[in-house]
C-alpha cells in the first residue's frame, strides 16, 4: 500500500486561498478526522466545514475524490483554506499527525503518472522534477545554507554509526561482552545526539524564516501613513493613500526583497474604535495579522501616539518628519521616550531613511537570529525527517534499560534510515565498516 | 563436439567442501544424475579452520539450510562436542546457535552420507577445464584427459584455486592442510570470461592439548538447554568444554619487535584479507592501546589431542610462532602440532553471477562457496544448496529459486554477493540483515520448510513433523487467549515483582509483562504439558516482540510492492532525472530488480522514483 502523502498544492506564502492536497488510502479517514465528522463524502462535491487543526479552527471548503477519478488516481482529499501561511501549515501538521507524510518533490505527479493519469509528454518533465529539490538544495553552491544540509545530516548519521557500531560489534561478536563503562557511554552519546537534534529543530524554526520570508505588520492609528510607508518600502502604489482616516479596510500585502530575503508587508487597517461594520472587520483582521507576523512597525506621527501593544519584536517608526520643520527633537522624544524599542524617523513621502528602516528590519529579524556559521533546516520535509529520527532515538533511550539490545539497535537503525531520506544513503555497510575500523574482533 | 566422453551426467559438482556437499546432495536428491569431483576424498566436508558450526548469523544460515532440506545441521548434530545459544541476553533477533564439532566425525559422517546417496557418484580427480558450446555448459575435462558430459556444473572449489600458504618467508603452492591445490581451472574460468581476483585468509596454530596448563584458563561449558541445529535432529549433549584465556604484554612486545618478519608487513602477502579475521600481529599493530586480547581453546575432536587456538591466527615464521605462542599464560610448555598460516587463493567476482548463482555469460555454470568471495562453512553450505537447487531448475527449465532479503539470511547473502562490490572475504553478520527480528534462529523452519518441501528436498516425514509443530503453535496461541482474574494472577505477579492489576488479563497480555515469560505462565497455571520448549520459546518471542515484528512486516509489505519489479538492460547514463552518482553506480552494478537498486549505496529514494517513472515511460512497468 502506498503511504498517504500531503502537501500544499498552491504556492507557499499568503494568498487568497490555500489548497492542501492529500493522496492515498487514508485520505478519507484523515478528512473525517479534520472536520470531526464521520461524513461519507459524495465524491467531487464541495462541502463547507469547520476544519480543526490544533487550536485553530477555520471554515474551509473540503472535497473528496474517490479513486480512480482523481488527480493521482488514488483517493484524494483537498482542503481549501483561507490563504495564510501559518494556517495552512497548521492544517498540514495536523494531517501528518493523522498518519500522512509530507510529499517529496514531484511525488503527486509521479503517482498520477504511474496510475496512468498523465500523458507521456506531460510526464517527460517529472523525472527532472523529482530530483530537482535535492539537486538544488544539496548540490547548489549558490545557497550556502542549503549546501550545508547533506554535510550536517551525514555528521549526525556519523554519530549514529559510531553508536551502532559499538552496539553491533558486541551483537555479532558475543564473545566480547558490554562493560558497564561501555553501556553508560552509549547511553551518554545517545542522549547527546538527541539533545543536538532537538536543538537543531528549535533553531530551524528560525531557519524557516529564510525560506518563507519575514512577515512585517504595519500598525498605527488611522492616517499616520501606513499605506504610504508600504508604498515607499515596496516602491509601488499598491495601497490607496488618502488623507481620510480609515481608508484601508482590509489588509493589504506587498513584498520587497532586501539582502536576498523576502519581506512581506501587511498594511493593516488603523486600529481604533469604529462604528463602521466593514472597518470593524478590518480591525479584527489587523489584530490577527499582529499575531502571525514576525515583526511590528509601530507607526506614529507628530499628532498620533502609538499605543498598540505587542509581544513581537517591534520598531517605533516616526513618520512625516518632512512636515516637522522645527522642534524636531522635542517631538521625537515626546512620542518615543517611554519606549525601549529601536526607533527611527522617516518620511514615507520623501523617502528619507526608508532604506535605513529596511536595514533595521533586517537586523532585528534576520541578522540577529540567523548565525551564518550555523546550520538550519529550511525544508518542511527535512524537518519532519529530523523530528521522526529524534523520536526514534528518544525511544531507543527509553527502552535501553527495559528491553534487549537488538531492539535498541532496531530503533537506532530506523533513525539512521530516516536521516538517510535526506542524505540519500541507505546502507548497512557504513555501520559494518565502522565496526571493523574501531574494534578488534575475530579469530 | 566433445570427444572421449567417459560418462554422461545431468550435473557435475566440482569440489566437496561445505558448498559442494550441499550442492551435490540437492541435485541428486532432486533426481538428477550427479557426479561429485574432489581433489581428495579425505577432504570431503573438511573443517579447515574452526572446529565449529554456527555463530552469530551463521547459526541462522545453518538453520535455514536445514529447513530447506540440506545436510549441514543434521551432520553437525551428529558430531557435536558442545553447543551454545549465543547472545541469549541480547534479544531474540541476534541469538544464534554455535556448536563445537568433532572435525573427524564431521568429515566421516558427511562422506558416508554422500556415499550412500542415490543418483550420486563421487570421483577423486582434478577438473581442468569446463567445456561449453554456444555459451552453455556441456561437460568437464579432467587433468588426466577424461571427459564427462553434463548439462550443468556447480563450481565449489573453495580456497583451492592456485592457493598458496604463507608462513613467514616460507611459501608453498598448496591448499589447506597440505592438500593439493587446483592449478588448471582458473585459466579455464578466465577463458570463459569470468573475472578472477585474489583473496587471503588465515588460520591459527593447532597445539597439543596435553601441553596446556588449563588452570590458567577459564572454562566455558556448553548450555544445559536442549539444543540442536536440525529441526529433525535429536537434542545433543555437551561432551567437551572450551576455555577462555588472554594474550600477555610480553607476547605483544615480542610480536612488535619482530613485526618486520610478518609477511603482511613485509609485503609478501598481496591478497585481500578479511577485516573480521585479523591475525594476531594485525590486531596488535592496529589496536596498539589494547593491553590484552581474548583467545579461546577449542577441542578439535574426541580422537585427537589437537586444540584449536581461536584468536591467534598468524603468518609469522615458524620460530617466531613457537616463541610467541609460549608467551600466552598457560602456554609456557606448549607444543605446536600444526603451524598457523595465511592462505592466498583465486576467487571470482560474484557480480558475474545472477541471483540464482548462475554465470551471466555461461548458461548452466553455477558457482557456490568461497570461490564467490565468501568466508565460512555456513555461507558456503547456504550457497551450495541454492546452487544445487537452481542447477536442477536450470536443467528442467524451471524458474529460478531465489530467496529475498526478508525471507532468509541466505537471501541477504546472495543478494549482497551478486549486487555489491565485495572487496574482502564476505562473512555473514546479523548487522547485514534489515529484518533480523524476522530472520531469527528460532523460526528458520517456520520460514522455509514449506518452500523446501515444495522444491522437493524436505521429506514427507519431516514435513509431517513440521505440520505438527504448526498445529502445536496454534494450540498454544489459542490457550493464551484465555483470560485470568486479578486474583488468579496475583501470586505470579507478586512473585515476579510485577504491578498488580484490577482487570482480568489474557495470558497473552500477561506474557507481555517485562518480567514474565511463557515458561512462568506454564508453571503457574500448569499448561502446555505436551508442548516442547522450542515451540514455547518461539511463541514467547512472537508475543514479546509483537510490536517490532509487526513494524518490520509492514516495512517489508511496503517494499515488496516495488522491490520485485525487474530492471531490464538499461543505459542509465541516458536517464536525465537521475543524479550523476546514481547513474554511475547503476551502470556499474546493473541491478536485476528495483529492490537491488535500492540496496546500492549512492542510489537515493528519489532516484528510485525516477527509475519507476522511466520504466513506466518505456512501457516496462
Amino acid at each position: 500500500m502506498e503511504e498517504t502523502i500531503v502537501a500544499l498544492a498552491t504556492p507557499p506564502g499568503n494568498s487568497g486561498v490555500a489548497v492542501i492536497r492529500v493522496s492515498g488510502e487514508k485520505s478519507k479517514q484523515i478528512l473525517q478526522k479534520l472536520i470531526k465528522q464521520k461524513l461519507n463524502f459524495e465524491p467531487r462535491k464541495m462541502y463547507l466545514k469547520s476544519v480543526y487543526a490544533g487550536s485553530f479552527v477555520d471554515k474551509c471548503l473540503v472535497v473528496f475524490f474517490a479513486s480512480p477519478f482523481s488527480f493521482t488516481g488514488e483517493n484524494v482529499a483537498e482542503i481549501h483554506s483561507h490563504g495564510g501561511y501559518l494556517l495552512a501549515q497548521k492544517i498540514i501538521e495536523q494531517i501528518v499527525e493523522f498518519g500522512a507524510r509530507l510529499a517529496g518533490a514531484g511525488e503527486f505527479s509521479k503517482r498520477a503518472f504511474l496510475n496512468g493519469k498523465l500523458s507521456l509528454d506531460q510526464a517527460e518533465g517529472i523525472m527532472d522534477l523529482i530530483n530537482a529539490e535535492t539537486e538544488m538544495q544539496i548540490n547548489s553552491g549558490s545557497n550556502l545554507m542549503q549546501g550545508k544540509l547533506k554535510e550536517n545530516i551525514i555528521k549526525y548519521q556519523g554519530i549514529l554509526t559510531d553508536i551502532l557500531a559499538e552496539i553491533e560489534a558486541k551483537l555479532d561478536y558475543p564473545e566480547y561482552e558490554y562493560t558497564q563503562a561501555e553501556t553508560s557511554n552509549i547511553l551518554k552519546n545517545l542522549t547527546n545526539l538527541e539533545n543536538e537534534l532537538n536543538e537543531l529543530l528549535i533553531e530551524s524554526s528560525k531557519g524557516l524564516i529564510i525560506k518563507n520570508g519575514i512577515k512585517v505588520a504595519i500598525v498605527g492609528a488611522p492616517n499616520v501613513g501606513k499605506s504610504s510607508l508600504l508604498n515607499a518600502l515596496t516602491k509601488s502604489n499598491k495601497a490607496i493613500v488618502t488623507d481620510i482616516a480609515g481608508t484601508t479596510r482590509d489588509i493589504i500585502e506587498a513584498e520587497y526583497e532586501f539582502n536576498g530575503i523576502i519581506f512581506t508587508l501587511f498594511d493593516t487597517a488603523g486600529i481604533h474604535k469604529s462604528e463602521d461594520k466593514v472597518e470593524q472587520i478590518g480591525i479584527e483582521r489587523a489584530k490577527r495579522t499582529l499575531e502571525e507576523c514576525d515583526i511590528v512597525l509601530r507607526l506614529s506621527d507628530n499628532q498620533n501616539k502609538n499605543n498598540i501593544k505587542t509581544n513581537k519584536p517591534c520598531i517605533d517608526v516616526l513618520n512625516k518628519i518632512d512636515l516637522i520643520k522645527t522642534n524636531k527633537n522635542k517631538l521625537t522624544t515626546e512620542n518615543l521616550k517611554e519606549i525601549k524599542n529601536p526607533s527611527i524617523e522617516i518620511s514615507a513621502k520623501t523617502g528619507k531613511n526608508v532604506n535605513e528602516l529596511k536595514q533595521l528590519i533586517f537586523d532585528l529579524t534576520v541578522k540577529n537570529k540567523i548565525d551564518s556559521n550555523k546550520f538550519y533546516l529550511t525544508n518542511a520535509r527535512h524537518i519532519e525527517c529530523v523530528k521522526n529520527a529524534t523520536k526514534q532515538i528518544k525511544n531507543a533511550i527509553k527502552i535501553f534499560k527495559t528491553s534487549t539490545m537488538d531492539i535498541v539497535s532496531h530503533e537506532l537503525k530506523a533513525a539512521w534510515s530516516t536521516l538517510g531520506e535526506i542524505s540519500g544513503s541507505t546502507s548497512n555497510e557504513a555501520i559494518i565498516d565502522r565496526i571493523f575500523s574501531k574494534f578488534c574482533l575475530g579469530k | 563436439m566433445i570427444k572421449n566422453v567417459v560418462e554422461e551426467f545431468d550435473a557435475i559438482v566440482i569440489g566437496s567442501g561445505h558448498a559442494g556437499s550441499e550442492a551435490c546432495l540437492a541435485l541428486s536428491r532432486l533426481g538428477k544424475k550427479t557426479l561429485l569431483t574432489t581433489l581428495n576424498l579425505d577432504s570431503i566436508a573438511f573443517l579447515a579452520c574452526n572446529p565449529s558450526i554456527g555463530g552469530t548469523a551463521k547459526g541462522q544460515l545453518a538453520g535455514e539450510v536445514d529447513a530447506l532440506g540440506g545436510e549441514m545441521g543434521v551432520n553437525a548434530d551428529k558430531s557435536v562436542l558442545q553447543i551454545r545459544m549465543l547472545n541469549s541476553g541480547k534479544g531474540p533477533a541476534v541469538q544464534s546457535l554455535r556448536a563445537q564439532v568433532d572435525k573427524v566425525v564431521y568429515h566421516n559422517e558427511m562422506k558416508h552420507t554422500l556415499e550412500r546417496q542415490k543418483n550420486l557418484d563421487i570421483l577423486q580427480c582434478e577438473v581442468a577445464e569446463i567445456l561449453t558450446e554456444n555459451n552453455k555448459v556441456v561437460g568437464v575435462k579432467t587433468s588426466m584427459g577424461e571427459v564427462f558430459k553434463c548439462k550443468a556444473v556447480v563450481v565449489a572449489t573453495g580456497v583451492y584455486l592456485n592457493s598458496k600458504i604463507i608462513i613467514g618467508d616460507f611459501t608453498k603452492k598448496t591448499g589447506p592442510n597440505g592438500y593439493e591445490p587446483s592449478t588448471y581451472l582458473t585459466k579455464s574460468l578466465m577463458d570463459l570470461g569470468i573475472e578472477i581476483r585474489r583473496f587471503k585468509t588465515g588460520t591459527p596454530a593447532r597445539v597439543d592439548g596435553k601441553t596446556i596448563d588449563y588452570s590458567q584458563f577459564e572454562i566455558q561449558p556448553g548450555d544445559s538447554l536442549n539444543l540442536s541445529f536440525s529441526a529433525s535432529g535429536k537434542k545433543v549433549k555437551n561432551i567437551m568444554p572450551c576455555y577462555l584465556g588472554y594474550t600477555s604484554q610480553e607476547m605483544h612486545n615480542y610480536i612488535r619487535k619482530n613485526i618486520n618478519k610478518a609477511p603482511l608487513y613485509s609485503g609478501k602477502i598481496v591478497g585481500v584479507g578479511p577485516r573480521y579475521c585479523p591475525s594476531i600481529e594485525d590486531k596488535i599493530m592496529r589496536f596498539a592501546d589494547k593491553e590484552r586480547h581474548q583467545l579461546f581453546l577449542e577441542p578439535e575432536s574426541k580422537l585427537t589431542d589437537e586444540v584449536y587456538v581461536q584468536g591467534i591466527s598468524s603468518s609469522m615464521p615458524a620460530n617466531i610462532q613457537r616463541k610467541m605462542y609460549s608467551l600466552i599464560p598457560g602456554f609456557e610448555k606448549v607444543k605446536i602440532m600444526r603451524f598457523a598460516y595465511a592462505i592466498e587463493y583465486d576467487c571470482i567476482n560474484a557480480l558475474e553471477l545472477k541471483n540464482n548463482l548462475e554465470s551471466k555469460k555461461n548458461g548452466g555454470l553455477f558457482f557456490a562457496g568461497q570461490i564467490n568471495g565468501t568466508s565460512g562453512y555456513e555461507e558456503a553450505a547456504a550457497q551450495g544448496i541454492m546452487a544445487g537447487i537452481n542447477a536442477e531448475r536450470y536443467i528442467d527449465k524451471k524458474p529460478p529459486f531465489v530467496l529475498s532479503r526478508n525471507e532468509a539470511y541466505i537471501g541477504v547473502l546472495i543478494d549482497d554477493l551478486t549486487t555489491k562490490d565485495i572487496t574482502e572475504p564476505y562473512r555473514m553478520m546479523t548487522s547485514r540483515a534489515e529484518y533480523r527480528l524476522i530472520l531469527r534462529q528460532d523460526n528458520c523452519d517456520i520460514r522455509l520448510t514449506e518452500l523446501g518441501h515444495k522444491i522437493g528436498l524436505v521429506s514427507n516425514k519431516r514435513y509431517k513433523t513440521f505440520k505438527q509443530k504448526l498445529s502445536q503453535i496454534n494450540e498454544v496461541f489459542k490457550t493464551l487467549n484465555e483470560s485470568k482474574k486479578p486474583s488468579e494472577l496475583k501470586p505470579l505477579f507478586l512473585l515476579k515483582g510485577e504491578s498488580l492489576t484490577n482487570n482480568s488479563l489474557t495470558l497473552k497480555e500477561v506474557i507481555k509483562r517485562n518480567n514474565i515469560t511463557i515458561f512462568d505462565v506454564k508453571k503457574e497455571f500448569n499448561l502446555f504439558l505436551n508442548i516442547p520448549d522450542s515451540v514455547l520459546d518461539y511463541v514467547n518471542t512472537e508475543i514479546k516482540y509483537e510490536g517490532y515484528i509487526k513494524k518490520e512486516n509492514e516495512q517489508i509489505e511496503k517494499n515488496n510492492k516495488t522491490n520485485n519489479i525487474p530492471l531490464p538492460e538499461i543505459d542509465y547514463s541516458t536517464i536525465s532525472g537521475l543524479r550523476i552518482e546514481a547513474r554511475q553506480k547503476l551502470n556499474k552494478f546493473k541491478p536485476a530488480t528495483i529492490g537491488q537498486a535500492k540496496q546500492i549505496d549512492g542510489v537515493s529514494p528519489s532516484d528510485i522514483s525516477v527509475l519507476l517513472v522511466y520504466l513506466k515511460l518505456k512501457n516496462l512497468l
